[in-house]
């Protein structure tokens, strides 16, 4: 080997760890505020105990903060402020439904002590208690799971325990199960009761990213075109017609539309991405409507859910009228509970948002929101939501393989459709649904969910920033022995041990991987092929991608559709893909999009030939300094001899990070 | 896989913001038709989460305020200190039973809502005091109602005194009359009863019957007759007339107006009649002006408006139209002598006093002497709206009745309920009702004293058929108002 050329410096991306803290300690100022904010509006007094539970939760977020820096040292630093100001308002608010609660056993109990002897357990410090227990799961995933891409290993183990969560309050008795009108509980003595659908929809979520990252190719490829749409075929239809029939089952059997909706909703959407195909949104949108209306209407239970949605009134009116078996009135009450919060609200503790039966619970938190915060802190609350989830896609976005996309945009999804199902269903948008909402609902277990999915999405967009470790320019008698080997279908490691590889994506099974292009994933194809275990697979090393020039992206198009079966040995046994194309500076494999790898291997016409190269048009930097990224690097020409590109930047110039 | 992330990622900020719209909707658009269903049950629990305002009289005896009431939901309730003495005034203020009367109309103030305290309330805001209601002053006199209370204690009926110079009402009070502390208590176990009792109870105490009840006026409505009459130009207070002195009988007709007792007119001319009540004399004087000369009158005097209100809804007075009278010579009389289709409420009786005592004006009656905000400012006066209702009849006609109606004090019908040192004008009647029944006493006068103007009508109803026949205006009605009017002018 020659002389390799002096090694470059560690690049310099911010961490943004101390922004994060000042955030998140900011949130939880924001919390005390409107604690204090209840206790003079209950009795004039700052509530007892009241820097106890600042102190108490700064020093949670302090130790959040200690473990990212850990743990995910290059993480989002938006995540953590955000779910600490959502969870903090939320105890907040039950905190408030609390008071009211022990207020009227006060006087109930006066009026009758005999019947009313038991003061209610407030169940603010049960919320406390899962906060608590959801920061530790936090920590737990973020220590245990150090790549995400190891749940990739679990697709199907998650698959059937998701399925066996989601599916499981519908097949016990009503009496363990049923709670608001809705199957989706499990009620344990001793008065806990968990939501499983929540852990299931994070199994879930994990099983679809995983399955369609292995199948995409398939699903994606293989059409035909009819008006305007690319029509699958009927064989590709299996993954979606299940799902669908599971959705609807959910429906049937738990009542819950929420779930249902989140459930389908999360894997078609994660469908279009996976395959960036409309037509299969269209598939899914049609068939979840067209079955739901149907279900509506033959169903009972979901029927009255309908009507209630329908015509919000009718249960008062009946229950004014003396009727028998009335509808519920929720729906009327929390109209009534948003309209007298107006524009600024009534300030918190002065309205009357537990007229809402079930104030504390699941959906109807948000009307407490609505009535004594007003139009002005429902849309505050909603932007943080929002942030949330824009932050969650942008992890999708920066990203570097399928399956962390996937994950990161099927959480960010399911986040969002969550939000939205259990708004809409209070605001009268949708019919009523029994999800919780986001960090603000009383509920355990669905708290605890959420903390892991911000644990994942930290993780994923830890991930997703840092850093690649700094490449170094192969000299050309390395490109010769790497290209020789490759030919010899053997796995290189002419360079192994020669890039410091932190977090290291080790093959889940196999040996380190050679080289860091050879990310696991990038030339997986399908599942049936390699196993969703083996994610490094035979595929190998499978990163042709340098941008070129600007109308290679029809050619692909163009390309002979390749069955999805041969996918896999494609990849394989094409020895030039091995080789890079060209000098690789760190980062380089940034820019290379993840489908491009697989759609080279499908396509690639030969050895020697013109390089398969991604799209233009769709060529999506995932750095943050987008345009510092095409200006400092220059477009080799069309057939350019990939070894002499010159200027490349040297690793200083290059900036991370925003 | 970039781009269908970015469209997910805008199609998931699309599905929230139909969330902020449907917020914006339910919060800002639509929330004032959803806030007043009645569904809503916090408008039950605002209406009792803090003090409401008082009521009070003009001398500041407090007739309706809010306690605290040891509940959780319903902070507060509304007592009642003199009980039924001004039942039919406040009315009540029920969890379960809505409200009535000043507590009806003016519950947006005594709320504290209206539009016309909203700067008090801000400021109030502002400075961190805790929220109530607006004050309600009324123009009645405490120490005039409690006479007509006592007056009244042992007779059904009802007493209306008001200043005919301004159209305050001085006192307005009638029996049976009912406590509203019973029906407005917070628990229900007081409330339900006393609700079924006022409901199932055939005499309606909880209904103002001095101004929501219509009763054949009898003989005070010739005070109208007599006006159309001087006014026509065709008859003079004391110039005899060709009217008959005995029964009044149309040719071809059965019918004939008798006087009281059957006895005769001692002379024909209109002063006389009045003093004595002739009612063959007022009926003719009636036929010969017509229908639509009547009618005319009896609207000038406020009857036939439905829409009086002080502000309290009145019941609207009746008088035949012409049109319904027609030609029928014996029903313009009989309804020209206060009987057949006429009807008149208590109030409308003492406006026809208070327009011979106002020299033919009648003022506007109204109830409310002020409002006052909860920051003590005062947001309306009774005095600042004081305005006529109508011109029932010129002056020098008012002050040709005003001799007629001192007449009947001093010679007449009414000699025995004179007042001595007021210069008093009145009127009585005696009005038939069905067969069986009793006939109504009425009394009407008008006098001023010490700087000060009332007039005042008194309307007895006896049940028992053994004083039927002694049944008179003067009698029964008339000590009354005499009573009443001493205690409003200040004279013993």
């Amino acid at each position: 080997m020659s002389a390799a050329p002096p090694r470059p410096e560690e690049p310099l991306v911010p961490k943004r760890r101390n922004t994060e803290l000042l955030l998140s300690l900011f949130a939880v100022a924001i919390a005390m505020f409107a604690y204090a904010n209840v206790g003079l509006a209950d009795n004039g007094k700052l509530p007892a105990g009241m820097w106890g539970y600042g102190a108490g939760l700064a020093a949670v977020v302090v130790v959040a903060n200690l473990l990212i820096r850990y743990a995910a040292p290059y993480a989002d630093p938006l995540f953590l402020p955000l779910a600490i100001f959502l969870n903090g308002i939320g105890l907040v608010l039950i905190h408030r439904l609390d008071i009211y609660d022990s207020e009227t056993f006060v006087a109930l109990h006066k009026v009758d002590p005999v019947k009313y002897h038991t003061a209610p357990t407030g169940s603010t410090t049960n919320q406390l208690m899962f906060t608590a227990l959801g920061i530790i799961a936090l920590a737990g995933v973020l220590l245990m799971i150090k790549d995400h891409r190891i749940l990739q290993r679990y697709a199907y183990i998650s698959m059937v325990a998701g399925l066996f969560l989601v599916a499981v309050p519908a097949v016990l008795p009503a009496s363990i199960s049923s709670a608001n009108g809705a199957k989706s509980w499990i009620r344990f003595p001793g008065g806990v009761s968990i939501q499983p659908a929540e852990f299931g929809k994070l199994l879930l979520v994990s099983f679809f990213a995983a399955f369609l990252m292995a199948k995409r190719d398939a699903l994606r490829v293989a059409s035909r075109r009819v008006f305007g749409l690319n029509i699958p075929r009927g064989r590709d239809m299996g993954p979606i017609a299940v799902c669908w029939v599971l959705a609807m089952l959910i429906l049937v059997f738990e009542t819950d539309l929420g779930v249902s909706l989140m459930f389908f909703g999360a894997f078609v959407v994660l469908l279009y991405i996976a395959t960036e195909r409309t037509s299969w949104l269209v598939f899914g949108v049609t068939a979840f409507i067209g079955g739901a209306v149907f279900i509506a209407e033959t169903v009972p239970h979901v029927q009255q859910r309908v009507n209630n949605w329908l015509h919000p009134f009718n249960g008062e009116i009946c229950a004014a009228a003396n009727g028998k078996n009335c509808p519920s009135d929720q729906i009327s009450q929390s109209i009534y509970g948003f309209a007298t919060g107006g524009i600024f609200g009534k300030g918190l503790d002065q309205g009357r948002p537990w007229l809402v039966g079930f104030a504390k619970n699941a959906d109807f938190i948000l009307v407490t929101v609505g009535e004594e915060l007003g139009m002005v802190g429902l849309f505050a609350l909603m932007m943080v939501y929002t942030l949330f989830v824009m932050r969650g896609f942008k992890t999708a976005l920066l990203i570097r393989d399928n399956y962390g996309k996937l994950l990161a945009a099927g959480l960010s999804v399911t986040f969002a459709l969550q939000v939205f199902i259990t708004a809409g269903g209070v605001m009268r948008v949708i019919p009523l649904t029994g999800l919780p909402m986001p960090f603000l609902a009383a509920g355990g277990s669905a708290l605890v969910a959420n903390w892991v999915v911000v644990a994942l999405l930290i993780r994923l967009s830890d991930s997703a920033r840092r850093p690649l470790p700094p490449a170094i320019p192969l000299s050309d008698d390395e490109l010769r022995a790497m290209r020789l080997a490759a030919a010899q279908r053997m796995p290189s490691n002419a360079v192994q041990g020669r890039h410091a590889q932190p977090a290291a994506p080790q093959g889940p099974d196999g040996p380190p991987r050679p080289h860091p292009l050879a990310q696991p994933g990038l030339g997986q194809s399908g599942l049936g092929q390699t196993g969703l275990s083996d994610p490094g697979g035979p595929g190998g090393p499978g990163g042709p991608g340098d941008p070129t020039p600007p109308g290679a992206a029809e050619a692909t198009q163009a390309m002979p559709v390749r069955p999805a079966g041969a996918a896999g040995s494609a990849g394989a046994g094409d020895p030039t893909q091995a080789v890079p194309a060209q000098p690789r500076g760190y980062g380089e494999q940034t820019m290379m999009r993840a489908g491009e790898a697989t759609q080279a291997i499908q396509t690639t016409p030969g050895p020697n030939s013109e390089p398969e190269q991604g799209p233009t048009e769709s060529y999506t930097p995932v750095f943050e300094d987008e345009e510092d990224d095409v200006r400092t690097r220059q477009t080799p020409a069309p057939g350019a001899n990939p070894g002499d590109a010159p200027g490349r930047p040297s690793p200083s110039e290059r900036r991370y990070g925003p | 896989m970039n781009q269908p992330i970015r469209r997910v990622a805008i199609f998931c900020f699309l599905l929230i913001a139909s969330l902020l719209v449907s917020s914006n909707y339910l919060q800002v658009v639509n929330a004032d038709s959803y806030k007043s269903r009645v569904g809503n049950k916090r408008n039950v629990y605002d209406a009792f989460a803090y003090p409401r305002g008082q009521i009070l009289t003009a001398d500041g005896t407090v007739i309706a305020n809010s306690v605290p009431s040891g509940g959780l939901l319903y902070k507060y309730q509304r007592q009642y200190p003199l009980k039924s003495q001004y039942g039919n005034i406040t009315g009540y203020k029920s969890i379960g039973y809505g409200s009535t009367d000043i507590e009806s109309v003016l519950d947006g103030y005594l709320k504290g809502t209206d539009s016309s305290e909203s700067v008090a309330n801000f400021m109030d805001t502002l400075t961190g005091k805790s929220k109530k209601g607006g004050d309600v002053q009324l123009t009645l006199e405490n120490s005039v109602q409690q006479t007509a209370i006592t007056q009244m204690t042992k007779k059904i009926g009802s007493v209306v005194a008001l200043d005919p110079t301004t159209g305050a009402i001085l006192a307005m009070y009638s029996n049976p009359t009912f406590d509203p502390n019973g029906i407005s208590s917070n628990n229900s176990d007081i409330s339900t009863p006393a609700a079924n009792a006022l409901a199932n109870d055939k005499t309606k105490p909880n209904l103002n019957h001095a101004i929501q009840e219509n009763y054949p006026p009898g003989s005070i409505f010739k005070i109208v007759t007599a006006t159309a009459a001087l006014e026509s130009g065709k008859f003079t207070e004391t110039g005899a007339t060709q009217a008959p002195t005995g029964p009044l009988t149309w040719p071809g007709s059965a019918n004939q107006l008798i006087n009281e007792n059957g006895v005769a007119c001692p002379a024909n001319d209109l002063k006389t009649a009045l003093e004595q009540s002739c009612n063959s004399v007022y009926g003719w004087v009636a036929d010969q002006l017509g229908a639509p000369t009547m009618a005319e009158y009896a609207q000038k005097f406020g009857f036939n408006n439905p829409s009086l209100k002080i502000p309290l809804s009145v019941a609207q007075s009746n008088y035949p139209a012409a049109n319904q009278i027609g030609s029928d010579a014996v029903a313009l009389a009989q309804d020209s002598v206060g009987q057949n289709g006429t009807q008149a409420t208590p109030l409308q009786a003492a406006m026809i006093a208070a327009a011979v005592a106002n020299g033919g004006v009648i003022m506007q009656p109204y109830l409310v002497d002020k409002e006052t905000a909860p920051n003590g400012h005062v947001t309306y006066k009774g005095t600042d709206h004081q305005h006529e209702l109508s011109q029932a009849m010129q002056p020098s006609t008012a002050a040709t009745l005003d001799d007629m109606m001192k007449g009947v004090v001093a010679d007449g019908t009414a000699q025995p309920d004179a007042v001595a040192g007021v210069g008093m004008g009145a009127k009585t009647g005696t009005a038939q009702r069905g067969q069986g029944q009793n006939p109504l006493a009425w009394f009407i006068c008008y006098g001023s004293a010490n700087g000060k103007h009332v007039a005042v009508a008194v309307m007895v109803q006896t049940d028992n058929p053994a004083v039927r026949d002694n049944v008179s205006g003067a009698g029964y009605a008339g000590p009354v108002a005499a009573a009443v009017m001493k205690a409003a002018l200040g004279v013993s």
